[in-house]
Order: structure tokens, then sequence, then C-alpha cells
């Protein structure tokens, strides 16, 4: 049977064929066994084939020949052969018996190679498999790269290496961070550098070396003679040898972001084993990856730890139904308590609606009014909610600002003004008093130049009267609260009385006044007294700045919705530059001007504030021909229209 | 009314009390009474029985409202006009007091040559 095999294909074959008997001794052998054992066919000839398989495996290969055996095709099994030399290859077999002349031809293959690629891409796997489940389970990260360094040093039989990080300075060349590095010092100040310095990570910022040049060319550097190699940048005294070097970069998303180095591998490095390191390089890179996002979370978290710690307002963050589920450090001032207290309480004891006669507060988006509770007094405070949604479920934030501070602040502000308001008039009325009865001669004649004199308080007495009285007004309305009466007016009569009143002053300026009105009667509502003052503070200015002999001219109009008084003068008019400030408090385009016209810079911002509070506004516009304008347009009563209002 | 109309004005501030006695004596022709505090205005009001008592109301201790509600209280005194001085006129201050029972408010600062007359239109408005 076995000699009819071709003689040439029985020759030349790799694959090892043998013909051994049931008993177990080799019959005939093909040359192959010579090329892969090392055996000649007469070594062999005779012996009992299991002689040649390694012990352990010897019980696998009884199926295919042996005494007793109940024999079967078979195929693939796996054995260890030895070599002349000693050594074990791994042979894959496949049998058929022949009964017939009791014996098994069978046939083998050396996977010696293929088995040893299998046992390296297995335990590639389960080193990935292993830095995974560390990543997984959270293990720190210094301690998971230090793992993946332990085993690059076995997976590639390395002395030693490392697993770095490549970071740039702001606008800077790119530097390595090591988050692993085998401790490779060599004396004590070289033991104390790495002691102090590997757990954070060791920089080197030297790229004119080998692992440099990875850096700086983002590729792989293998260097199997490193002492001749133009690339290196030389080692310290004392350093380990340094006999062979590979650094190989890896990247993610196109970016280089770290690289590995390892050294000293017996025989050197090749490009076949960077391959096989690639599955682990990426995995390198992931983990650096997953770093730098956690570490961009945690000082984004940081920040905003920072900005609700450092806050000065209460930031509470409740449940739907007002449990408190976090506080800030404010809020644990505000209420007097720890943290560990106010977790767990209802806000409504903490917090109460303070113009609703409610229990307490529960939160409602938006802000309110409120009344703190602290263990041993209450507390004014504004409280603002938002919701927000955690998942499927509606939560609330809660920010509590204290206003006890800014009352304390208000009241006395207000206090202030009351005792500056009275400590100022009550003098001012002696003094008045005093001139008034002083120049009316109600105590007999004073000498002419005397009289001069007292003339002269007497205007000055007034103007500070006036003053107090504008500083007062100007307090009260922008802070609201100045009483502004509501009720109907006819503009036009208001501008017929604000002319008479303004009438003693025009005369003795020698300037007239004249009235044009569109209409008969323009109906509005507000506060007549303070209109008046609006439009006397207008005549008033008109008059000062008007030259004796021209004319002040008012004009009352309805013009669409709005009812719009007008006050023009010939005199100089405002310049340019000053429009911008006409309505600001203590403005006068000259600083000579409040002394001149007797004014306190104050009327037209307080007129302006009148106005506004009418819903109107006060305007300048430059008249044509020279002078100035002053339009004060108010809203026209309901019902009034242009048809009906003109005359 | 055939003798000059009496008077009394109640202020802590002595040069407002010769101000307003010099006004109302010399511009005016009243029968001029002056008091320094509240409590001294009572007493010189039972004793004086003045036509009208113009009361300051800001002072120390007793104020001008305060001083009015014992004027009220006592029932000789319940009739006399008081009419108030007071530096402050705003925030509804004037309601406040005519509510409070006064005759009438004047403000400070004042013109003297028209205080007397100011007080005596108040007064006849009463009457």
């Amino acid at each position: 049977m076995t000699t009819e095999f071709d003689p040439n294909f029985w020759k030349r074959t790799s694959d090892l064929w043998v013909v051994v008997g049931f008993d177990g001794t080799i019959r005939q052998l093909n040359p192959a066994w010579q090329e892969v054992l090392g055996y000649c066919t007469e070594q062999l000839l005779g012996r009992a084939y299991s002689e040649l398989v390694h012990p352990d495996d010897r019980p696998a290969i009884t199926r295919l020949a042996g005494p007793g055996q109940q024999l079967s095709r078979t195929r693939c099994i796996e054995t260890r052969c030895r070599h002349s030399d000693g050594s074990y290859r791994w042979l894959q077999w496949s049998s058929v018996p022949y009964p017939e002349e009791a014996v098994v031809c069978a046939v083998a293959r050396d996977v010696t190679l293929e088995k040893a690629h299998h046992r390296a891409l297995d335990d590639m796997l389960r080193v990935l498999s292993e830095a995974q489940n560390d990543y997984i389970e959270g293990v720190p990260t210094r301690q998971l790269f230090d793992n993946m360094l332990t085993h690059l040093l076995r997976l590639t039989g390395s002395e030693y290496g490392f697993i770095g990080e490549v970071l740039h300075d702001e606008d800077g060349p790119p530097y390595l961070k090591t988050h692993a590095m085998t401790n490779i010092a060599w004396n004590d100040e070289t033991r104390a550098f790495y002691e102090e310095h590997a757990p954070n990570g060791l920089e080197f910022r030297n790229l004119s070396t080998l692992f440099g040049s990875v850096i700086r060319t983002g590729r792989r550097v293998i260097a199997n003679e490193p002492a001749s190699d133009p690339r290196r940048g030389g080692t310290p005294p004392g350093h380990p040898p340094l006999n062979a070097f590979m650094g190989l970069p890896f990247y993610k998303g196109g970016e280089m972001i770290g690289n590995v180095g390892i050294a000293n591998r017996e025989g050197g490095y090749d490009v076949e084993l960077a391959e096989h390191l690639k599955p682990f390089l990426a995995t390198c890179a992931n983990l650096i990856s997953a770093h730098r996002a956690e570490r961009r979370r945690q000082a984004s978290e940081e920040r905003y730890r920072a900005v609700v710690e450092t806050a000065l307002d209460a930031l509470l963050t409740t449940s739907s139904d007002g449990t408190i589920e976090g506080v800030n450090a404010a809020a644990e001032r505000m209420f007097a308590m720890p943290a560990s207290e106010l977790i767990g309480r209802d806000l409504p004891q903490l917090l109460r609606v303070r113009s609703a006669n409610q229990q307490g507060y529960l939160p409602v988006p938006g802000r309110s009014l409120v009344t703190g509770r602290r263990a041993d007094h209450t507390f004014a405070a504004e409280a603002a909610v938002s919701e927000m949604q955690l998942g499927d479920t509606p939560a609330y934030t809660v920010l509590v600002r204290d206003l006890t501070a800014e009352q304390r602040a208000n009241r006395l502000r207000s206090e202030l003004l009351s005792t500056v308001n009275h400590e100022l008039r009550t003098p001012l009325a002696s003094i008045r008093g005093s001139l008034g009865l002083l120049s009316a001669k109600a105590v007999g004649d004073l000498p002419a130049r005397a009289d001069k004199l007292v003339a002269v308080a007497v205007r000055n007495a007034d103007r500070l009267g006036r003053l107090v009285d504008d500083i007062l007004d100007l307090e009260a309305l922008q802070e609201g609260r100045l009483d502004v009466a509501e009720g109907p007016l006819d503009l036009v009569e208001l501008a017929r009385e604000a002319l008479e009143s303004s009438q003693g002053l025009a005369t003795s300026a020698q300037v007239s006044q004249r009235l044009r009105s569109a209409v008969d009667v323009l109906p509005i509502r507000g506060d007549g007294d303070r209109l008046i003052q609006v439009i006397l503070n207008l005549l008033s200015n008109a008059v000062k700045v008007s030259t004796a002999g021209s004319e002040v001219e008012v004009t009352v109009d309805l013009q669409g919705s709005a009812a719009v008084l007008t006050v023009a003068d010939r005199g100089p008019g405002v310049p340019e530059s000053f429009v911008g400030r006409l309505f600001e408090p203590f403005s006068q385009a000259d600083a000579s001007d409040a002394r001149k016209l007797s004014g306190t810079g104050l009327g037209l911002s307080i007129a302006q504030s009148i106005a506004h509070r009418h819903g109107g506004q006060l305007q300048y516009t430059p008249r044509a021909g020279g002078g100035a304008q002053f339009a004060l347009r108010l809203p026209a009563a309901a019902g009034t229209s242009q048809s009906q209002g003109v005359a | 009314m055939n003798r000059p109309p009496r008077v009394l004005f109640v202020d802590d501030e002595p040069d407002l009390r010769e101000v307003v006695e010099l006004s109302l004596a010399t511009v005016g022709g009243f029968d001029v009474q002056v008091a320094a505090s509240g409590a001294q205005a009572l007493k010189m009001a039972a004793e004086q029985r003045p036509d009208v008592i113009l009361l300051d109301v800001m002072m120390p201790g007793m104020d001008g409202p305060s001083t009015l509600a014992r004027l009220q209280a006592e029932p000789e005194l319940a009739s006399v006009p008081v009419i108030f001085l007071t530096a402050k006129l705003q925030g509804g201050e004037q309601e406040r007091l005519v509510g409070l029972g006064a005759r009438g408010v004047i403000a400070k600062p004042f013109d003297p040559l028209l205080l007397p007359e100011q007080v005596r239109e108040l007064i006849q408005f009463a009457a």
C-alpha cells in the first residue's frame, strides 16, 4: 500500500509522511523528517514513534497508533516532537488506519511558527482585555499605565521603557510626559528624582534624542545600534547601557497623542514586532484620550464647583416636593447649618413666601420675596427658582439672596436723606426768614449798601433752597418714591398756567412769551403740579438765555397719539457736544452757567424723570434760525385723535 | 376779634423761634408766645389759651404729632387749631399731617413776609 505513493511527491513534499505499524513502530518515512526534525531515515526506522513525542502529548498520540487501540481516522492532532538537537517542534497530525495491513498512514505539518504567532496574539489579547478591565473598574490612571508598561516589557522581552503622552506648552514645542516609566535610577540623586516626580509623570523636553525623534517626525524609530545612531542624544554617566531602542508613536483622530519607548530587547527590534504592537498602541491612544477627556471634565467640574462654592448667594437643589438634596457653602452660612443637616430637610422649613399667607415656600420657577429662617431669627431674602430635568424627574435649583444688608443700606439712605432734608431746611428757614425781615425793613431801615448785600443773601438763600428741593425731588424720582397723581388734565390749560407763573420772570428780563396752540383743548392724564413744574423749568431756562426784546414761544399740538408741548427761544442754543449729556443730573454746558443762570443743574434731569413717570419724554432739537427748542411729548388721553384735536 | 390773635409757636430751634416771633409780631401784628418743646407747649397752651398753635413736626422728645395728640386729649385745648411747620413735605406728608387733625401745613423755609398772612388764612378757613 505504502509503496503506491508517487515517489516524487513522497520525496519532495515538506509535509512529514510516516507509516506506523499497529505495534507503534515506524515502518516507513519520507525525507522531510530530516529537514524538519533533523533525523535521517535510518535513525528512525523500527523505533517506537512515541519516543519522538513530548511526554505530555503522548496520551493524544496513542490515538494515532498503538497496541490494542480501536483505530479510526484522525485529523489535526497537535503534538510537540523532539528535534535531533533536543528542541521541540509543533506538528499537526492527520492519520488513516489500514487494518488489512495492520498499519497507520500519517501525515504531519510543522506548525511551530503558527503556534508561536497564535500564542503571541493570545498574550496580546489578554493584555488588552486586562487593560480594558482595569479601565472599567476605575483603576487609577497611573496604576493602569504601570500595568500596561509591565506587559509591554514582557511582550517584547525589553529591559526597560516608558509610556508617555505628548503635550504642548501654549505655542511652545511638544514634550513628553510619562504616564509610566521603568525605574532605572542608578544613584541616590536619580532615585530621589524618580521618587519625587514619577507619581505625577516625568517631563522630557530634549527632542534631540531617540524618543525625541519619534515626537519630531511622528514616525517609529528602531535603533539597534544606538551608540552610533545619528539620532541619539546620549545618556548621562551611570545610565544603564542602551543596547537597542524602539520608539513608537500612537495617534488619535490624526493627532499624535503619545508614544512608547522600549529598550534592550535581546536581538534588537524589528518592524514585525512594531506591527505586532499596533493593537497595544491603539489601546494606549484610547486610554490617553479617555484620560484627557477625564482631565477636561474634572477641570470643568472644579471650575463649576468653585463658582458654586464661592458664590455669595445660597444655592440649594431640591426635589419636586421641596426636599433639599444639595447645598453650597453660602447656604450653610445663610441658614447656620452644616450641609449634612440641611440635606433632607423640607425647603418650607427654611423659606416662607413673604406676601402670601402660606405655610412655607415650595419651589415655583421665577423670583419671589421670601423670609428666610435661621435658628435664632428671620431675614428678608429673594429666591430665584429654576426647574431642571434630571432624567425623567423634575428638580429645582433655588438661589437665595439675603436682602438684610441691602435693606439696611436703603433704610440708612432714606434716613440720611430725611436728616439732610431737615437739617438743611431748618437753618435755611432761619436765614431766609431773617433776611426777608431785614429786606422788608421789619426792623427798621438799613444803609443802602447793606440793602444790596441783603438782596444778594436773599437770592442765594433762595437758590440754596431750590437746590435742596431739587436734590430731594431727583432722589425720590429715581427711587420711584415721588408721588405722581393721576387725573384728567388739559395740556393747553397747563401751558397757560405755567406762562402765567413765569410772566414775572419774563417781564423783568424784558422777554415776551407767546402761546400758539393748534387745539383748544388737549386732554392728557397725569399730575398737574408736576407737569407745570416741567413746563416752568423749560420756560425759566428759555427766559434766562434770551436777550432783552426777544420772544419765547410755546406751542401745543396733537401729533398722532402724542400730546406735544414745545418751548422755543432765540438764545445761543445747546452746544452740539453737550446735547448727549443735557438731561444728566448736575450737567451744565458751561461751569459758569449755574452761577450766571442761577440754576442747580438738576432742573432738566428732574423734568425728564417726571416726563418718564408720565409715560412720555423730553427732547431737545436746535431751533431753525438759531436758539433752542425743547419738546415735552406725553401720551394723549385715550379717545383723543388728530382729527378731533385740531382746531 | 378785637385783640390781636394769640399764637403759640413751638420749635426746638432758637434761631427759628426768633425769626418766626419777629415775623408774626412785627409783620403780622400777632400776640406771639414761643415754646421750645412739646412739653413746654402743652403747659403754655393750658395757661395762655392761644387762638392758634404753630407746631414744628420734628422735635426731640415729644414731636409735633405727639404734641397734637396730647392737645386733642385735653378738652379745653382740643378745639385750638394747630398748624404744622415742616421741612418734609414729600411722600404724602401733608395729607398725613392733616389727617392727624391739623388745620394746615406750612413748609420750611417760608417767606417771613407772607407767613402771618398764611397763618391768618388758615385760621379764617378753619373758622
